[in-house]
């Protein structure tokens, strides 16, 4: 093998520093989301802080499909199809759970969407991942 | 589909990782195109095939294409 550096060689690398900012931007998310929801409905700062709290999404979502771009053809279908799964189990579920909170299961905050899209992304791609083993 | 990668790959004495890189692909993409586990898009064929130096039929058995489909239609 030559050392000299191929396009292939060089995606891998910059898919971690985007993982790097795709947390980073979550997070940053996550804190002033959390703002957002421990200020009074009343305060005037509400609407300016929810507001901003689409900026780090929209930097999630940015960097996000970077990394899609990014990854080989591979990993995009891999990611696809975890995604599919994601979004139609997290639709089934808020469909499903208020029928269960009136029978008298505790009510949950509605930001519980993003952790179990983010999770069952998660679960997606190790289950897809496996397929192509 | 099969296809002859795995050959073609021994031949020039070249591992999963040295092929993936050539390609630019990852080596768990160059693993489950040699399985046939998944089907390549046609640029990636056509990368294969020019890498290779090969017509992209003369790499991927278009005969289990045509077996497969008939497989499917019949149930």
């Amino acid at each position: 093998m030559s050392n000299s550096e191929s396009p292939g060689a060089r995606q891998f690398p910059r898919v971690g520093k985007n993982w790097i900012r795709l947390l980073s931007a979550a997070l940053l998310f996550l804190l002033v989301s959390g703002v957002a929801w421990s200020l009074a409905p009343s305060s005037r700062a509400l609407i300016p802080v929810t507001l901003l709290s689409l900026v780090p999404l929209g930097i999630v979502i940015a960097v996000f499909v970077r990394m899609l771009r990014q990854t080989d053809e591979l990993a995009r279908r891999i990611a696809s199809e975890a995604l599919v799964l994601s979004f139609v189990a997290t639709i089934a579920a808020m469909i499903v759970y208020p029928f269960l909170e009136t029978a008298g299961f505790p009510a949950i905050r509605p930001d519980i969407v993003i952790f179990l899209l983010a999770g069952l992304f998660s679960v997606g791609v190790a289950i897809f991942s496996r397929r192509y083993e | 589909m099969k296809n002859s990668l795995k050959v073609l790959r021994a031949e020039r004495d070249w591992s999963q990782a040295d092929l993936a890189e050539r390609l630019g692909v990852s080596r768990q993409t160059v693993n489950a195109l040699e399985t046939g586990k998944y089907d390549p898009s046609l640029p990636l064929a056509f990368k294969i095939a020019h890498l290779f130096d090969r017509l992209i039929e003369d790499i991927f058995d278009p005969e289990e294409i045509a077996s497969s489909e008939e497989s499917r239609r019949t149930g």
